[in-house]
């Protein structure tokens, strides 16, 4: 009769005597993967802080478009309701040419006296066009402008160029950077799981032999060294956050000692319980992604 | 309990190890498989337990027939028989204890029942007080006395013995074939490999001599 507890303690026991008969390998091993997951813990906690910074700034991402002078009120109306029919517009506001002025007197503030003498108010009416959030790529916002300018009416478009070409390609290459540090280190942490458990079968050759002939099942050999890969991955991505988050907040401390007016210091977050329990789960499924590349190795050496 | 028939094994040389081999042990009964040196006694063995894949014929152990079986059929095959080899095949860093309830474990049995069957059955082959003892730390003679011990625990209705007193002296293999007597008298089928052909007249059973890849069955001195 097999009792499920027993089942379960023998395995516990063979693990526990898996590990602890490796100490050394499994230290080596944990550490390294420690170091890898710590690495990827690092990289996306500064692509989370960027990108929730850079999202506050994109809050404000808007094109003006200049119009000419004298339209008339049906042109007018005509150029909103194409504007507001653009898939990438959020939101149109139309600025009068008095309003236009009203709000570069404010900006101004007590410069704004030297406008009182002048004749006639040199500012173009404009509609301010509010983008999407779906709108990241520099060219749909370039192919924007463009097909606005071409409008009759419309005298000049601006976005900001420069400004929004470094935002946008700052943020594609760190995505991209992430994308290959994030396969190297996955991959990087498999292939030393894997080589551990490797390691940790040579060595025990002769007992699995043994528990082979007593009638043991395939699983029950190889649960144990499952059980291994995500022990390591488990405590591996746990060390790993330990660090990360020691790192992070001695870091927010001296930034606040050093520029403690930063306006962005607020939006420095650590990960969300639901991002560490992610980032524990994707510990311990490369730990499992190791046993599976050994236990290939396993079934060859029965 | 075992049904053979021709049963060949070459270990990809042209010349066949085992040619054509049929035997048949019935249940209860104790025999010898001998032969000199080279004349394929282990992977006849090795064969009875589905450790090797014959090149044809069949072998059919305790109903079950190693080459449909699944491998978790000849995991279960193998909890209900008792594997005795010349080398013990012990592992090192367990006590007698742990080597023994290793074929309890594998089987899920309750650990309550694993003490006490452990207990008894080292009791039965004279290891009883070395119980908390490493291998290395005993004789061949008493290391040979836990394998022996680990094979019945599981009261397997089948023994396989490769050479179990091949590397002991006249005395210790005299009480090792005694605790072999023991077991088949309450019932256990054996088999057992030896070239000793000192044993085979001090116990006599049938033989299954074993000689250029062929067989022949006789009861001793023939």
């Amino acid at each position: 009769m097999i009792g499920i507890r027993d089942y379960s303690f023998s395995l516990f026991k063979l693990t526990a005597n898996n590990i602890c008969r490796h100490p050394l390998i499994n230290l080596i091993s944990i550490s390294i993967i420690t170091l890898a997951m710590l690495l990827l813990a690092l990289y996306f906690l500064v692509y989370g802080n960027v990108t929730r910074i850079v999202s506050l700034w994109r809050a404000d991402l808007r094109l003006a478009v200049y119009l000419e002078d004298d339209l008339d009120r049906a042109r007018l109306s005509a150029l909103q309701a194409y504007c507001l029919e653009l898939r990438e517009t959020k939101k149109v506001v139309y600025i009068s040419q008095a309003q236009a002025l009203e709000n570069f007197k404010v900006t101004l503030g007590d410069d704004a006296v030297f406008l009182e003498g002048l004749s006639e108010n040199p500012l173009p009416s404009s509609f301010e066009i509010l983008l999407d959030e779906g709108v990241v790529e520099l060219a749909d916002v370039e192919r924007l402008a463009r097909q606005l300018e071409r409008q009759v009416g419309v005298d000049q478009v601006e976005y900001g160029h420069r400004w929004l070409m470094h935002l946008f390609s700052f943020l594609k290459m760190i995505k991209y950077f992430g994308y290959v540090v994030t396969i190297f280190l996955s991959a990087v942490t498999v292939f030393i799981v894997a080589s551990t458990i490797r390691l940790s079968l040579y060595a025990r050759r002769d007992t699995i032999r043994v528990l082979r002939l007593v009638g043991a099942t395939s699983s029950f050999i190889a649960l144990p060294y499952f059980f291994e890969g995500v022990f390591q991955g488990l405590a591996a991505s746990m060390l790993a956050l330990s660090l990360a988050y020691a790192g992070f907040r001695h870091l927010c401390d001296w930034l606040r000692s050093q520029v403690p007016q930063w306006a962005a210091l607020s939006q420095l977050h650590f990960f969300s319980v639901s991002e560490l329990l992610f980032f524990i789960c994707i510990g311990t499924f490369l730990g499992v992604a190791g046993f599976l590349l050994s236990s290939r190795w396993l079934r060859l050496e029965s | 309990m075992i049904r053979v028939s021709h049963l060949s094994k070459s270990y990809s040389r042209p010349d066949l190890i085992l040619k054509d081999i049929s035997f048949e042990v019935k249940e209860g009964e104790f025999v010898y498989l001998s032969g000199p040196s080279g004349a394929g006694k282990t992977t006849l063995f090795r064969l009875l337990f589905a450790d090797l894949e014959p090149d044809s014929g069949q072998i059919v152990v305790d109903g079950v027939n190693l080459a449909r079986a699944r491998p978790s059929r000849i995991a279960r095959l193998r909890r209900r028989m008792g594997i005795v080899f010349q080398d013990y095949k012990l592992i090192p860093y367990r006590t007698v204890f742990d080597n023994v309830a290793l074929a309890l474990e594998v089987a899920g049995t309750p650990r309550r029942l694993i003490q006490k069957k452990v207990w008894q059955v080292l009791k039965i082959v004279g290891i009883e007080r070395q119980i908390e003892r490493l291998p290395l730390q005993l004789s061949g003679g008493e290391q040979q006395r836990v394998a022996i011990a680990r094979a019945l625990v599981n009261d397997p209705r089948l023994i396989l013995a490769d050479e179990p007193t091949g590397n002991l002296d006249f005395e210790i293999s005299n009480e090792i074939m005694h605790i072999f007597n023991y077991i088949n008298s309450r019932g256990a089928t054996i088999v057992m490999v030896t070239h000793n052909r000192s044993i085979l007249p001090r116990f006599k059973r049938k033989v299954f001599y074993l000689d250029r890849g062929s067989l022949q069955a006789y009861v001793w001195p023939g």
